[in-house]
């Protein structure tokens, strides 16, 4: 059981209602986002033009230097595959806010405890998909089980031959794009 | 106790189905209805904050009095009893002295129950309702409704094999229609985008043509051009249901895409390959875009044209084709509802711009409602499609010439923000002897009223979706709560004012949802209750049929479809497809091309906000802070021009500021202003009125009546000279 | 787009340039001492009783910066993490370099058991050598920050911990007017040697980077070299930090030209941290660089609107009462 994401930036528009909904689903402060998106582009020029837009929240790395970097055990895997943390352990030492390179990890000074997007597992499992997804009006969002390989999720990633960002990286993300 | 109410979203006129959830009468969340056939259980970022809005500190919550100066920011709470009680002796002050066309009522997009406002309206005697509409869907509409009876607008993109967007970007502005394009492309449908600005629509294209901002009438003729001198159009359809194909050849022959590529900038070869796309696509279909309705003079030549490129491709009201709803067989729809035979005829000939607008008042307006009575049995309402002419209704305001307008109700609208020529809406504004604004907001507009009364929200009130009046189906949605402290639905509010002025007999509904129950009986579902059916049944659609017009007959005076338009002969206009210099255009005004050598497009909708609304709902806010002017970076270096500076947008009519947006979606020799731009948080007193004179680009818009479109006066917002300057320090 | 590593701010540079001097500082005269220099052995509990205060207060900084502080012992719950064990090397090291300390205080019972002190004082080499070195591990373990290259941050935070180390003992021996003694000569070399070392290992790691880097990497660089952080690159690591402590510990073995230099290095150390943490920026996402205002901003203008609408509220409810 891994829990994964794919999201296809042939239909996201950018038009930010997951990272407002997310906002408003996991109550976070104003400024706050666990999911952000980003317009990349037009590149060339005009009227030779490409653009598209990319939500960035967290991967749900399976290694994941946040998960590996932290001193107390706070940020952990948990056995659905997710990138969890638990605010009752974290410090607050910010080392992982440091190695996390999609930036998704957010410090809440009200709770001093660092937070990001958690895939919304608990609706997952109670058969709900994550608010993100939901709300998608291009329906651009599927979430659905990594490890299952009849799962729909990992037959349109294979389709699509959609990939994580920066897999480079080698942190193993847990959510794939369609690129455009 | 939790209960679920399906409401529907109305900060947009999508009107996306939303659920929400109430415990002990608080709304606890909202969530996109997964039963609903447009938004499928999605939410955009405005319906996704829809608590934010509905419990925001500063939303108007009680009747207001003005006690200090006009625009003072000094009012008073009153009770509705005195606040309507004041309103209804000065109109009937008013109507004894100047007329009952002396009462005026602006309206923007709709947010409202525009049935009631004309119910009331005829009922008072006045004939000046104006809205945004000529500037948005009202002349394609009437034109398309001038050759073929009604408006081909429910284009059937699923099923279709090309998709024209033209002038439009539903990637911003209506998202589940984009979901549909999409899926559409999927199913191996071609898209065509045409637009100046590469859009996040265009982005998503298989092909894109960048035309010059104002120059879309050109292409559409020269599209004609192509497929009429290529044999590509459906001979059989015009040969048997179309009149005026001789003259519409004829008409057209010098438009070639040579001739079009000068006006677009778009080479011959791609116009011609899109026109051939277009036509050889079967079935294929033209999506409206508003960005047509805004070219001021021309706007409608250039309806004509795209309304015959509709018929000779033989797409009209066909399966994947252009689709021409009709009105609703059963409900009581808004024209049913309006008691338009109630306005005698020597007020109708008082509407403003009447004489001069021909199409959208009452003199075309009673041409094409007796012909659509003939065919469909119902007409579309007078409102939006047969009102006063923004303009005139302003300079009549200040100037009393013809006569007098003394006063205004404003409801759903920011008249300062959304009309073309603000220091001119201003000074009309001023002008008013009663000036009254409903509304969820202190805005700018507000703060320049008489009386400011306290709207409810869709969460607080049903909303009946029937396309502004116009489609065969309705989708119902209730109320979560009852209107939050002293706030009113807008019915409530016009029936109210109507009973104090002797209109009882006219409105024996007690509230909202007994009059959607009154409309829906003729469908004969025997609902208790208007809740009942929207829990049972929500909605109702006609069943589809196509090629009405082999039964029904075409609802034009011909009978037939007409390539050549006889009620705009009738009415003085061009019948045919025709150019039209765009009226602030270097072709147009040569003597200014020099001063001002950038081509402004002052609009187009953006995420996450719908024309003037919700800049003060922080997180809305928070995701576009400021308003942006698109720069080309080729233009921006050669001025030293900088991501996110202000920079001065400047007309001959005015100049506004905005942050420059350094980007390669326009061409170098064009700017893209964001529309809609006052600031709440800037001081509440006149005249800084909130910042509405800073960055609303409709401050350098301007709106003389001889530059609007000659049909139905529509104001030019999308190809207008202007210049820019970096805002130096102290500027 | 990340403009600057943000996260890690003067708290921890703070941390970091004083953990690495008085790790630096303790190892020196514990190698003078295993090596068997007692000339100036009079001054060692001094100076390791200095490194435990100076690497003391370097920790109380890094305390400070957690926003849980009650709960600082969890950082020691998982020593699989770099940092777990940084807080492993750095809790030995204050132990022993404790423990060292108190080798020197005369009515201590053990203060002579020499061969316990030594290797007291090796252990206590190793866990100082250890606390200079993780931290470039540590900061490596950035995968979006290329800027930081574990081998070259090990070699480069050794050789600054070295010059500050020297510095610092250098001014202790001052201090204790001991400046006559060759031993002051002895170290001055040995920082002249360490600040050309320096010099060296600076200029090769930032080629090494802008040669094999990535985008983001190069842009450090650029940010360094001629952006945001070139005064204090230039001024404060380059220049202040080395080049003049150089001239002068070349020019010179006379105390004012001594102190100069010590000085300079440790405020240069200083500077190098806090460039090398700052300039690290993150890989960009795409598009990150299109975003109209940042997150600091957005946090400004969210509290600024708020607090306007809560003032309009209660403007609105005055028309009312």
């Amino acid at each position: 059981m891994r829990w994964g994401m794919l999201i296809d930036l042939k239909k996201c528009v950018g038009c930010h209602a997951c990272t407002v909904a997310c906002q408003n689903e996991n109550h976070l402060p104003l400024a706050m986002k666990y999911c952000k998106v980003y317009k990349v582009g037009p590149e060339g020029e005009y009227p030779n033009l490409t653009s598209y837009n990319i939500p960035i929240a967290c991967m749900h790395c399976q290694e994941a230097p946040c998960v590996e970097g932290c001193p107390s055990g706070a940020s952990h895997h948990r056995e659905d595959g997710t990138v969890s943390i638990n605010p009752k352990k974290c410090v607050g030492c910010r080392f992982c806010l440091l190695v996390c390179p999609y930036g998704v990890r957010h410090m809440n000074k009200e709770t001093g405890a660092v937070e990001k997007c958690t895939l919304c597992v608990e609706r997952l499992e109670t058969g709900e998909v994550t608010r993100c997804t939901e709300t998608c009006q291009l329906k651009a969002r599927h979430v659905g089980d990594l490890d299952d390989p009849d799962s729909e999720l990992v037959r349109i990633i294979h389709k699509e031959n959609a990939r994580p960002l920066y897999e480079h990286l080698g942190t193993k993300p847990s959510i794939y794009y369609i690129m455009p | 106790m939790s209960e679920y109410k399906k409401v529907a979203c109305h900060f947009c006129h999508m009107n996306c189905g939303m659920v929400a959830q109430v415990e002990d009468g608080v709304i606890t969340k909202v969530t996109g209805d997964p039963e609903h056939p447009f938004n499928q259980g999605a939410q955009c970022p405005r319906g996704a904050s829809a608590l934010d809005h509905l419990n925001h500190p500063n939303r108007i919550n009680f009747p207001l009095k003005r006690v200090g100066n006009r625009g003072a920011g000094q009012f008073e709470r009153v009770s509705w009893e005195e606040a309507l009680g004041d309103i209804t002796a000065k109109l009937v002050e008013l109507k004894d002295t100047y007329g009952a066309e002396t009462l005026s009522s602006l309206g923007g997009t709709n947010r409202t129950d525009d049935f009631a406002r004309r119910r009331f309206f005829n009922l008072f005697g006045s004939p000046n309702v104006a809205h945004t509409a000529p500037v948005c869907w009202i002349p394609n509409f009437l034109v398309e409704a001038a050759s073929y009876g009604w408006a081909a607008f429910d284009p059937e993109i699923m099923n279709t094999r090309c998709v024209v967007i033209w002038g439009h970007n539903p990637a911003t502005s209506y998202l589940p229609e984009m979901r549909g394009l999409l899926q559409a492309k999927e199913n191996g449908a071609k898209i065509i985008v045409i637009d100046p600005i590469f859009s996040e629509t265009a982005a998503k294209a298989d092909l894109w043509l960048p035309v010059r901002p104002g120059s879309d009438n050109a292409l559409a003729l020269a599209w004609l051009n192509v497929i009429i001198t290529e044999g590509l159009y459906d001979y059989e359809f015009v040969e048997e249901w179309t009149v005026g194909f001789e003259e519409l050849s004829e008409r057209v022959e010098s438009y070639t895409p040579e001739w079009a590529e000068e006006k677009t900038g778009v080479s011959a070869e791609l116009i011609a390959q899109a026109a051939r796309m277009y036509a050889a696509a079967k079935p294929a279909c033209i999506q409206w875009g508003v960005a047509t309705d805004q070219f001021g003079r021309g706007s409608s030549a250039g309806a004509q044209a795209r309304a015959a490129l509709r018929i000779i491709t033989g797409n009209l009201d066909v399966p994947g084709g252009d689709v021409m709803p009709g009105p609703h067989p059963e409900f009581i729809t808004d024209w049913e509802m309006e008691l338009n035979e109630l306005l005698p005829e020597s007020q109708r000939q008082k509407q403003l711009g009447a004489d001069k607008f021909k199409l959208n008042t009452w003199p075309g307006y009673q041409l094409l409602t007796d012909n659509m009575v003939r065919v469909w049995g119902k007409s579309i309402p007078a409102e939006w499609f047969c009102e006063a002419n923004a303009p005139m209704l302003f300079r009549a305001m200040i100037t009393s010439q013809p006569y007098p307008v003394k006063a205004c109700i404003v409801l759903a609208n920011n008249p300062l923000v959304s009309y073309a020529n603000s220091r001119l809406v201003y000074q009309a504004l001023k002008s008013l002897d009663l000036l009254v604004v409903m509304d969820y907001w202190m805005t700018p507009s507000a703060l320049l009223a008489d009386y400011v009364l306290p709207a409810a929200s869709w969460l607080e009130r049903p909303v009946m979706t029937t396309t502004y009046g116009v489609s065969d189906w309705l989708i119902a949605s209730e109320r979560a709560i009852e209107p939050m402290f002293e706030r009113k639905t807008d019915v409530d509010f016009w029936r109210e004012l109507g009973l104090r002025l002797g209109q009882a007999e006219y409105w024996p509904w007690e509230n909202d949802e007994e009059i959607f129950q009154y409309r829906l009986a003729p469908i004969g579902l025997e609902t208790d209750s208007y809740e009942e059916f929207v829990q049972c049944y929500r909605m109702a659609f006609a069943p589809r049929e196509y090629r009405k017009y082999q039964e029904r007959g075409v609802a034009t005076p011909s009978g037939k479809v007409e390539l050549k338009s006889s009620i705009l002969e009738q009415l003085g206009y061009d019948p045919l497809p025709h150019y039209v210099e765009p009226p602030f255009g270097s072709e147009a005004r040569p003597e200014q091309a020099k001063a001002y050598p950038l081509t402004l497009v002052a609009g187009g909708g953006f995420m996450p906000f719908f024309h003037s609304e919700h800049r003060e709902v922080t997180r809305i806010r928070l995701l576009r802070p400021y308003p942006r002017v698109a720069i080309n970076p080729e233009l921006a270096k050669k001025m030293s021009i900088h991501s996110n500076e202000w920079v001065w947008i400047e007309t001959p009519t005015g100049r506004v500021k905005q942050q420059a947006f350094v980007t390669s979606a326009v061409a170098p020799d064009v700017i893209q202003a964001e529309r809609g731009w006052w600031f709440p948080e800037k001081p509440t007193v006149d005249p800084e009125l909130m910042g509405v004179f800073e960055s609303n680009i409709n401050v350098c818009l301007d709106d003389d009546p001889d530059t609007c479109d000659e049909a139905c006066g529509s104001w030019c917002t999308r190809a207008v000279m202007c210049r820019i300057r970096k805002v130096g320090e102290g500027d | 787009m990340e403009q600057k590593q943000e996260y890690w701010g003067w708290l921890a540079t703070g941390y970091f340039f004083l953990a690495a001097m008085g790790a630096m500082m303790a190892a020196v005269v514990a190698m003078l001492d295993v090596l068997g220099v007692t000339v100036i052995d009079q001054i060692y509990g001094w100076v390791s009783f200095a490194a435990l205060v100076i690497t003391g207060c370097g920790s109380l900084l890094l305390m400070v910066e957690l926003t849980h502080i009650f709960r600082a012992y969890l950082v020691y719950a998982r020593p699989k993490s770099i940092m777990c064990m940084g807080s492993y090397l750095l809790t030995s090291f204050l132990g022993l370099t404790f423990v060292y300390t108190t080798f020197f205080i005369y009515f201590v019972p053990w203060s002579g058991w020499v061969l316990v002190r030594k290797l007291v004082a090796v252990l206590d080499i190793v866990a100082a050598l250890g606390l200079v070195v993780y931290p470039g591990l540590e900061l490596a373990e950035a995968r979006g920050r290329s800027f930081w290259q574990g081998s070259g941050l090990v070699a480069l935070f050794l050789v600054s911990a070295t010059s500050t180390g020297l510095a610092g003992v250098l001014l202790m021996l001052i201090f204790f007017e001991l400046s006559g003694s060759e031993y002051l000569g002895v170290l001055s070399t040995l920082l002249t040697v360490s600040l050309v070392l320096q010099l060296v290992l600076l200029g090769s790691y930032l080629w090494g980077v802008r040669l094999n880097g990535t985008k983001e990497g190069r842009q450090a660089i650029l940010n360094m070299v001629k952006g945001p952080y070139c005064v204090n690159f230039w001024g404060g690591v380059v220049v202040l930090g080395t080049l003049i402590p150089l001239g002068l510990s070349i020019l010179g073995k006379m105390v004012p030209f001594a102190v100069g230099a010590a000085a300079l290095v440790l405020i240069g150390g200083l500077f190098f941290r806090r460039t090398f943490l700052q300039a690290a920026e993150r890989i960009s996402m795409p598009g990150e660089e299109n975003q109209q205002i940042n997150d600091q901003q957005t946090k400004e203008l969210a509290a600024a609107l708020e607090s306007r609408w809560m003032e309009k509220a209660r403007w609105l409810k005055n028309q009312c009462s």
